[in-house]
């Protein structure tokens, strides 16, 4: 996040005479702490609804994308990481790392409370923020007993997802990967 | 001189003394030079020269030196007392030695019985002197002086250095391209090999680096998997 050019200055807008905080692009949120949010996540997650938080992903990547200096397609992939980076960080979602493990993006997200114990919400949040940066439908999983979540087309996260759950660390998981119109 | 010498030289000299004042052939005067050395406790001479040991028997057949070798100054040689005898020797056969001035008298001690001075080139200083045999007379004195500057010579000459390897000129390498061209080809610049352009370290891993290709193209591959 060091080749970020977004500028967290005035982000918020504090109306205390009104009583709300606006978001920069005039979004009203609302500030809540982690120990009121993270029952209201594990019901979403035993619900088997993230809707609301792949929302929220969503409106940080709308943030993001306004903020970003070019169109993706032009764009490196530092610089899409230092602009979503910053807009999580604005709103407590902790530090956004990428790597690569072959032709597999993973994402690392530290410094985050325990939400929920399969790291579902982000997740979603993660999910619905690439999701509106490129335009494109972005599923990413979470690995077990990990931070790192892998960007894969939807139609594979449930097989990426069961990979995980069966003990396959990501070195072995990328491995079990081929890229499409590859036999 | 080991006690066996010194019994053949008393034989030697009794022989002498028996033939003095007949006729020689050869007017050697070494014989008389030699009868004139008194014989010499054994206790008192040294361990001998390997030049000495080599003597022969007959002493006769030794030819007279040529002249008497130049006293060398760190040598502590007694010079004066036994060249007496010798001169007296000398003159009683008369017998002319070379590079001696002429007697004054019949028992005149010479003034000096060195060799003249001649213009020679200068040459290092002869290794330390060998012990001479107290008492050693002039004849062995003489002798001896021959043999330690020829052995000193010897010794002061370098070693002669190695003969220099000859040069061997590489043998010039055959034009591949000379050889599928019929040999008209010619070389006009011979390009260095060709060079890794990645860094060793990033052609040996199994995975490629990530390209500097933009977010979106990344996000493509990654969306793109499939299991296999």
């Amino acid at each position: 996040m060091t080749d970020s050019s977004f500028d967290p200055g005035g982000f918020f807008q504090f109306d205390l005479a009104q009583g709300n905080v606006r978001s920069r692009g005039g979004t009203r949120v609302l500030m809540l702490s982690e120990g009121a949010l993270a029952p209201l996540i594990q019901t979403a997650v035993a619900s088997g609804d993230l809707t609301a938080v792949r929302t929220l992903g969503g409106q940080l990547g709308a943030i993001v994308a306004s903020s970003l200096p070019g169109p993706i397609t032009s764009l490196a992939s530092t610089q899409i990481i230092a602009h979503a980076g910053a807009a999580m960080a604005l709103f407590g979602w902790g530090r956004l790392r990428l790597e690569q493990w072959g032709d597999a993006l993973v994402l690392q997200v530290d410094g985050l409370p325990p939400l929920d114990s399969d790291n579902l919400a982000v997740a979603a949040l993660l999910g619905g923020l690439f999701s509106t940066i490129s335009a494109t439908e972005v599923a990413c999983v979470p690995l077990a007993r990990s931070t790192k979540y892998m960007m894969v087309d939807p139609g594979v996260a449930e097989q990426v997802w069961i990979w995980s759950r069966e003990g396959d660390n990501l070195a072995t998981i990328s491995s079990k990967l081929r890229t499409a119109g590859e036999r | 001189m080991s006690a066996p010498q010194v019994a053949r030289l008393q034989a030697l000299l009794s022989r002498v003394q028996t033939n003095r004042g007949k006729p020689r052939p050869s007017g050697n005067g070494v014989v008389a030079a030699v009868a004139a050395v008194a014989p010499m406790a054994p206790a008192a001479i040294a361990k001998p020269s390997a030049f000495e040991e080599a003597l022969p028997e007959s002493i006769d057949t030794i030819p007279p030196p040529v002249a008497f070798a130049k006293p060398q100054p760190h040598q502590a040689r007694p010079s004066a007392e036994p060249q007496r005898p010798v001169r007296a020797a000398i003159e009683a056969e008369h017998v002319r030695v070379p590079d001696i001035k002429p007697a004054r008298g019949p028992m005149a001690q010479p003034e000096r019985m060195v060799q003249p001075e001649r213009a020679q080139p200068e040459r290092p200083l002869p290794a330390p002197a060998r012990p001479t045999a107290p008492g050693a007379t002039p004849l062995e004195m003489a002798l001896e002086g021959e043999v330690m500057r020829a052995a000193d010579a010897a010794a002061a000459m370098p070693a002669p250095a190695p003969a220099p390897a000859p040069m061997q000129r590489p043998e010039p390498r055959p034009d591949p391209r000379a050889e599928l061209e019929g040999g008209a080809g010619r070389i006009l610049a011979d390009p260095p090999p060709p060079q890794l352009t990645r860094p060793i370290v990033q052609a040996t891993t199994k995975h490629p680096p990530a390209q500097p290709n933009s977010f979106a193209e990344l996000l493509k591959r990654s969306l793109a998997l499939r299991p296999r």
